[in-house]
Parts: C-alpha cells; structure tokens; sequence
C-alpha cells in the first residue's frame, strides 16, 4: 500500500485551473477541486493496466455509426 | 371510461391494450389524450414527472390522429399513444431545459430523431419528462435545481432512480402511456427498478442518439421505460421496424432457452438486499417450471472493477462535452452536475486510455460469457428505492448495481419488476442477451411477465 497523497494546496488548484482555462471558478469550486482532486487521481492509479501494449482502447467514437446517431 | 373488460381507468392500462381499444373503436385518441392529461392534473403534483407539459400540441396531435383513424388511415401501431420523452431530448418549439438553469430560454427548432419517429409514426407526445441536470448525477439529490425532484408513485418519500426521473415516475403513475429516457451507467434501468417497470436498453447505433443533449460519447444511449414487456417490443417495433416484429417474438415459449445466471461477483458491492436476493430466486424458478435450462454463470471480473472503468470515463467525456458551461457557469450548476464536471477536468488522458483499454478487455471478456448462453440473468441494482435525499442510501442505489457491465460492452440489457418488498416497492432483474438477439431477451421477460401477478398492480397515490 502506498502512502496517501496530500491533498493539493488551493494554490496549486488555482495554478491548474488557470493553465487548463478554468481560471474564471469561483474560490469555493476551486476548494472543491482540491478535494476531488485526490479521488480522481486515486481512481487512475488504482486502474489495472493492461498486460500487453497491443490492448488498445474499446472503440470509442464510431465513424460509420449504424444509424445517424 | 376504461377499458370494459377490467373497469380499470385508461391511464392504467397498458400501452398495448389502449391499442388494442383504439382499433377497436372502443377508444379514440383524444379520449385516450385526454384521459392521460388528466391523471396529470390529478397526481403530477405529488411526484412531478414532468418539466414541460405540452398539452395544446397533444390534443392537436390526437385529433389529426382521430382523424385519420376516421378515414380508415393507420399509420402504425403507436398511432394515439400518449408518450412522454426525457427532457434532455430536443422538441421542435418546446423548452429543452435538460432540467439545468444553464438552459433556460432554449427552445430547439428540430426533433430528436426519435421524437420525430415516433410522431410520424402517430404517437401524441404529452411533453418533457424529469431529469437530472443534463441527464447526469452522482447518485445524490441536493435540491438545488430549478425544478422539484421527481418523486417515486410507490412511495413518495422515495427516489425514482435517475438520471431519468421523470420517465419512471411517469410511467408508473400513468401519467404518460410510455416514455424514452437516456442510459449511461443505468439512467434507463434505474428508474425502471425503482419504479417497478420495464427498461431496455440497446447497443449504441440501434436507437439514434440525434438531438439528445450527450452525457458521454462512447457510452450514451436511448431507450424505453413500458409498464409492459409487449409495450417495449411495440416501442421497439416501430423505432427499429425489424423484419420479424418484437411482438411476435415475445409471445414464443422459452422452454430449451439455455440462460446463464449470474450471482456475482459483486466485489466491493456487498449482496443484494435480502428482499431482492429472494425474488430473483423465486423468478428463476418461473422461468424453470416454464422449460428454460437454467445454469450457473460468473461474471469474468467483479461488477465494481466495472463501475470504476467508468468513474474515469464518465466524468472525462463529460467535462469535454459541458467544457464551455463549466469555465463560465459553474455557479449556475447543481452540485452533482458541477462536481463531475471538476473532476472531470482533472482526469489524466492517459488514466482516460487506460480506461477506455480495460473496457475493451473486460467487454470481450462479458461477450463471451453472454455468447455461452441464449441470455443471462443478473441483478440489476442490489437495493429498493432509497429514500429521497438520504444521500449514502441514494448513491447506494445508484453505485451498488449490476449494470454498468452491459455499458461497458454494449450489450442489449432489459431491467424489469421481479415483485413488491414488504414495504411494497418494486424489486427488479436484468436480463441480458446477445448483440442484435434483444428480441430474445424480451421473450425471457415477456415469459416472466405473464407467469407473474406483478402487472396488475399499480401504486397508489
């Protein structure tokens, strides 16, 4: 088991969201953030990985959809 | 007026057996409009099923078909079933509020495709159905959006099931004859769970997606919410028109089906209520006395390694739809919809493949189980219909389910009520068949239906 991850500063969110054009959040979304912050990279670093480089991904977005979705 | 041969009122009856009264002259559609609008006027306001009533369209709508049925003229077999849709679905000169303030003031100047369908194909739309904010949620309920929460006819002091709030509310109550509603992780078939109803969904592709407000690309779909299994097949037959119609195949025996019961496993999930557990054991032996061979499957992975693939797929996809609203509205927002959307932005693209690559291995992996038998057999969600605003129960409701495998591989999935709990509310099952074999699913479920008492029955309210 590894050690819990701290949770980001509200700077370091504020930093994040500017960057990623989210500069407009209010204070108290940005707060938020921090917390969920923890949640969403716990969940991306528990997912198993698959096993072999040829696992590509499920087919995500059809081109040649079946009817016009 | 009802129907003569069981004194119950029209909104109680089935879709099909108003059908079956509107052929036989017994019934005309404004009749039947009518009697619908006012079950509405009646309870709507105890379970708020509906956003948008659109009830000078509607009478409109069944006098064209009065009309037509005058002059012997059938379009199809919805001609003059009321229907409602989600209001995530686009109607030409209705508001498409998605249930979000984000949206108020838009009015859409085309049809969802299967909007459109059905009103060419002389189905009268009563209006908009409740949501969730943009048809999405975390399984909570904050009160924080512009309209009332839906409310379950069972118990009002219950939770429909969401994202499709309305559709199942609507559906049980009898405010609307049938109803379409949206699906990602389980917005069709939660509501019909809850509600005690039938929900079906289907593979991408098979109902089209146009003009409804997209919750995530890879994993959206539409479908029906019917009091009965024959309502769907009649849904179905006339949105997918097939060369053998769904109602002809539900009326087959099931005798030699080979279906695959599946228990788990359930991994974090914990069982079933005990309620639940009992009457998929009681709905599997309805299925025995009636000749199916019934065998013990296992699902290849456990159901909540499943529903974490979505947690990241979820949530990415949707704050790439919604990104514009989150960066300018975000107080605007209802909690749920907003903290997806934040954790969304925070989703590495690289955990967002890896997801998407461990959908692909665990869909492979539940195609060839489902390939193994004719259909099998699961749990759909694991509890009763939580209370309203008892959060740890809601997300418990909407979290702890059997679900989201068949999102993630896309396979044709029907919830549907295996009985009532003691404290009379509906308990469900999810059948699940081959891609493009949903007719043998439904033929499973229409076996079920009419060895059981369970259609019968209708809340009280």
């Amino acid at each position: 088991m590894s050690e819990p991850l701290p949770r980001p500063t509200l700077e370091e969110i504020t930093a994040f969201a500017r960057r990623h054009g989210l500069e407009r959040l209010p204070p108290e979304h940005l707060q938020r953030m921090t917390e969920l912050s923890l949640l969403v990279s716990e969940l991306g670093r528990c997912l198993p990985r698959p096993s072999q480089k040829e696992d590509a991904p499920a087919p995500t977005f059809e081109f040649a959809p079946t009817c016009d979705r | 007026m009802g129907d003569p041969h069981t004194s119950q009122p029209l909104w109680a009856q089935s879709a099909s057996a108003s059908i079956r009264m509107l052929r036989g002259g017994q019934v005309g559609a404004r009749q039947l409009t009518e009697a619908y609008l006012a079950r509405i006027a009646e309870v709507d306001g105890r379970i708020h099923s509906f956003h948008h009533l659109a009830e000078a369209r509607a009478l409109s709508s069944a006098d064209a078909v009065d009309r037509e049925i005058a002059a012997g003229r059938w379009r199809s077999p919805l001609q003059g079933i009321p229907f409602g849709v989600k209001d995530n679905y686009d109607v030409a000169g209705l508001p498409a509020t998605a249930g979000s303030r984000l949206r108020s003031g838009h009015v859409p100047t085309r049809d969802a495709r299967l909007v459109a369908d059905l009103e060419a194909a002389g189905a009268v739309l009563l209006g908009k159905l409740a949501t969730w904010e943009y048809g999405t949620g975390n399984g909570g309920e904050y009160f924080d959006l512009p309209f009332p929460p839906a409310r379950n006819p069972w118990d009002t002091a219950r939770f429909t099931g969401g994202s499709s709030t309305g559709a199942g509310a609507a559906v049980a109550a009898g405010t609307t004859a049938f109803a379409l509603g949206s699906d990602t992780t389980g917005s069709v078939r939660l509501p019909a769970a809850a509600c005690g109803l039938v929900g079906v969904i289907l593979p991408q592709g098979r109902l089209s997606g146009r003009g409804i407000l997209p919750n995530c690309y890879s994993l959206d779909v539409p479908g029906p919410l019917t009091w009965t299994v024959e309502d769907a097949a009649l849904v179905l037959d006339v949105l997918l028109q097939p060369s053998v119609s769904y109602r002809r195949s539900v009326t087959r025996p099931i005798a030699g089906l080979r279906i695959g019961v599946v228990r788990g496993p359930l991994g974090r999930f914990g069982p079933p209520d005990a309620s639940m557990a009992e009457a998929f054991e009681e709905a599997i032996r309805v299925l025995e006395q009636q000749g199916a061979r019934i065998e013990v499957a296992r699902l290849p992975m456990p159901v909540s390694d499943c529903f974490d693939v979505t947690r990241l797929i979820g949530p990415a996809e949707s704050a790439a739809i919604h990104e514009a609203e989150l960066r300018e509205q975000s107080r605007d927002m209802g909690f749920a919809l907003r903290d997806k959307l934040l954790a969304g932005s925070m989703v590495r693209a690289v955990d967002y493949i890896h997801a998407q690559r461990q959908r692909r291995l665990m869909a492979e992996a539940i195609d060839d189980l489902v390939q193994s038998y004719d259909a099998i057999i699961t749990y759909g969600p694991l509890r009763v219909a939580p209370r309203l605003g008892i959060e740890p129960e809601m997300t418990a409701f909407t979290v702890e389910t059997v679900l989201t495998p068949f999102n993630l591989s896309q396979h044709p999935a029907i919830v549907q009520c295996t009985g009532y709990s003691s404290e009379g509310l509906p308990l469900s099952w999810q059948i699940v068949a081959n891609r493009h074999d949903e007719a043998t699913a439904l033929r499973i479920a229409a076996a079920y239906e009419g060895a059981t008492p369970w259609r019968t029955m209708r809340p009280t309210l």
